[in-house]
């Protein structure tokens, strides 16, 4: 390692080297239909629209997309029009984000590397959207932005999907900037976010927020959580008590083992200092004290493990408990980060929620 | 280790190393324990005693420390409505100052990291500030500690109530660590400690003063002004410039213009509370306050400009610009260095 590198760190000290004479591309939604330049696309219900095919070997550094709610159904239809302006206002929430969902397949693979609806992928649950910014993922002022390192040795397809066969997503952008590479060594893995949900969880039975054979890397979860049972207690929130295991390479007992699940989060008390977002971990939504106690109960929380991963060889599973003894009903909705070899297994094609 | 990766060539080693397989293992002891039969998440601090985690054998590296702590818990009616008042009025909770984090690494008898568990991670008053940075932070009363600290041999971590009187009944905490094939020497030991003094006359506060090889990455402090009289400006402590004496030279390589200057901030903290990646302030009273004292708690992390030492390293801060503020100070340094460390720490604790 060059003098300069060692002394400053090979972080801080890489800024001011200039790099290979590389090409730094980017594929938009810029398209010219009808011989007018538009920036957007229109993608009708049920139907799915995709980026131009990348070719490989390159390395997605940053995607940034935003997108409209869906089409209100009648401008005319005072009541419906006006729940449309509350959702979007009030609330901050727009359906579209729970029902059009981003997947990626990598060199031609035929189950996606990446599925997950676009709200829960950028970081937040329950189709909201929260003005937050972390390491890899963001929300800021309407532009959802990953800036996780995807490389690939071949080919990337990106593809929006539109799963509400009723509903109109009127404008959708998005630019993909990606680094062309010399090549992707062997031990480089591949990047994976998956997503599940559970209704109402299993009781006796921990949540699994990832489950995956090969060799690889866990870098993070965003999960959020719901409270199915109204009770006018604050005891709503007891799902928060279940612990987080990690069980790396077929262990018996979990190789990591955290006291509870905001703790996982690394915070405490029940995120007693409500919502916040830091580089490797946040909350982005907590349902205040007063709505916990009258049974609107909501939690949507990330963790990065940055630049700590959890690395496997063989194996891993995430599971974490809802209650401290898998007691309590909720809603789980998780998206997994993870880097490892292809090709992937098929947990998430056949686990529930895994798909629209 | 020299990657010859082309992702890492194109995109830097934090960002591009992210995807590059690895092949150690990470661990983790927390405080889960069984109480008669039945599963524990957290353990209780007795007055006057420490709890152990369980020994690390190295060679490894801690890269994640999480810990959360309830306040000292009073018996009675009168007991739980003092420590609520404390908590909601003042924003304190008293175990802050009272529980200490000690570290130590292979088999040194004096630690390489000893600390009030407030002063640790950034809240030397013991108020309950939220905050994150780089390396510390209090996050939604989730304590986190991500300085990487490598050892050899292996590492104790102890957990001790100093108060005579109250336990505390709730102390979690959670330590995720990854083995090393094997030590490189050119690795240095962690340290953090704390000092307070009730400064002196004339005579500069010292937050460090380490003997080795190593690098100073930075420290937080905190300063209340002790003087007796009413001040119409009662922060001229800031005045007092930082100096860094480094392999004992006599005019300090570096050298700050003031106190809140060296801590990035200016004209007296006038914007506030802030905490950044790198620097921040966590806590002050107000502006024109003439009658309360004046107080204000800061941190700052040389990163990446860590400064390094060869033989030894001070850095002094004064109290106003001529020494002349009364003021109680009240640090932790944080640096790297080879063992064995000097007894700088044991020696001038606390003096107040």
């Amino acid at each position: 390692m060059p003098y300069y590198l060692k002394e400053l760190g090979p972080d801080y000290g890489n800024v001011p080297i200039l790099r290979d004479p590389g090409i730094v591309k980017q594929v938009t939604t810029q398209e010219v239909r009808d011989g007018r330049h538009w920036d957007f696309v229109q993608i009708p219900g049920g139907e799915a629209w995709s980026f131009p095919e990348i070719e490989g070997p390159a390395c997605i550094s940053t995607i940034w997309i935003t997108m409209s709610p869906f089409r209100a159904k009648s401008w005319k239809n005072l009541w419906a029009t006006g729940n449309f302006i509350l959702d979007f206002i009030e609330y901050q929430r727009m359906t579209s984000l729970r029902e059009v969902w981003i997947k990626i397949y990598f060199d031609g693979e035929s189950s996606p590397s990446v599925y997950a609806p676009i709200g829960n992928f950028f970081g937040v649950g329950f189709a909201e959207y929260r003005h937050y910014h972390s390491q890899f993922l963001a929300m800021t002022s309407g532009g959802y932005v990953c800036t996780f390192p995807m490389p690939f040795l071949k080919s990337c397809r990106i593809v929006i999907e539109n799963t509400n066969p009723k509903k109109f997503l009127n404008n959708f952008y998005g630019a993909v900037t990606y680094n062309l590479l010399e090549d992707v060594e062997e031990d480089v893995g591949y990047f994976h976010a998956r997503y599940r949900r559970e209704r109402h969880t299993k009781k006796g039975i921990p949540y699994t927020i990832l489950q995956a054979t090969g060799q690889g890397h866990y870098v993070g979860v965003n999960l959020s959580m719901k409270a199915n049972k109204r009770r006018q207690s604050l005891l709503n929130l007891f799902f928060l008590e279940g612990d987080c295991n990690i069980y790396i390479d077929d262990d018996k007992t979990p190789a990591l083992s955290y006291t509870g699940t905001e703790d996982y989060f690394q915070s405490a008390w029940y995120y007693v200092k409500g919502e916040y977002s830091a580089p490797t971990h946040g909350c982005t939504i907590r349902s205040s004290f007063a709505n916990i106690f009258w049974g609107k109960c909501r939690v949507s929380t990330y963790r990065f493990h940055f630049p700590d991963v959890i690395s496997f060889q063989r194996n891993i599973k995430v599971a974490i408990n809802h209650g401290e003894f898998n007691e309590a009903d909720a809603d789980y909705q998780s998206v997994a980060y993870w880097y490892q070899r292809e090709p992937h297994d098929d947990f998430f094609d056949k686990t529930e929620g895994g798909t629209p | 280790m020299v990657t010859t990766h082309s992702i890492v060539k194109r995109l830097g080693y934090e960002y591009g190393y992210l995807p590059v397989l690895r092949h150690s293992k990470v661990h983790q002891i927390t405080t889960q324990h069984e109480n008669k039969g039945t599963h524990q998440d957290f353990v209780q601090l007795d007055p006057n005693s420490s709890f152990q985690f369980p020994e690390i054998k190295g060679p490894a590296v801690i890269s994640n420390m999480w810990f959360t702590i309830a306040p000292f818990y009073r018996k009675g009616k009168l007991g739980v409505l003092k420590t609520l008042w404390r908590a909601l009025r003042y924003k304190k909770l008293d175990s802050l100052s009272q529980v200490f984090i000690k570290i130590y690494f292979d088999n040194e008898t004096s630690p390489s990291v000893k600390a009030p568990f407030g002063d640790f991670f950034g809240l030397n008053f013991g108020t309950y500030q939220h905050h994150y940075s780089k390396y510390i932070g209090m996050t939604c009363g989730g304590y986190v500690c991500t300085f990487p600290m490598p050892f050899k041999q292996k590492c104790r971590i102890e957990i001790e109530n100093t108060n005579t009187k109250y336990p505390v009944t709730h102390f979690y905490g959670a330590i995720t660590y990854t083995t090393l094939p094997q030590w490189d020497n050119n690795l240095g030991y962690f340290h953090a400690r704390y000092r307070k003094e009730r400064t002196k006359e004339g005579l500069p506060y010292t937050v460090i003063q380490a003997t080795g090889k190593g690098h100073y990455i930075g420290c937080n402090l905190s300063i209340v002004n002790a003087s007796r009289f009413k001040q119409l400006i009662n922060r001229f402590y800031l005045e007092g410039d930082g100096n860094v004496y480094v392999d004992g030279e006599e005019t300090p390589s570096l050298s700050y213009t003031g106190t809140e200057d060296y801590f990035m901030g200016g004209w007296y903290y006038i914007k506030g509370k802030f905490w950044t990646p790198t620097h921040g302030m966590t806590s002050k009273g107000f502006t024109y306050k003439i009658i309360r004292k004046a107080k204000t708690c800061q941190y700052r992390f040389h990163f990446p400009d860590a400064i390094n030492f060869q033989k030894s390293i001070k850095f002094t801060i004064n109290h106003g610009e001529k020494n002349q503020v009364p003021t109680i100070n009240q640090s932790v340094a944080y640096w790297y260095q080879t063992e064995p460390h000097n007894d700088f720490f044991d020696l001038h604790e606390e003096i107040v």
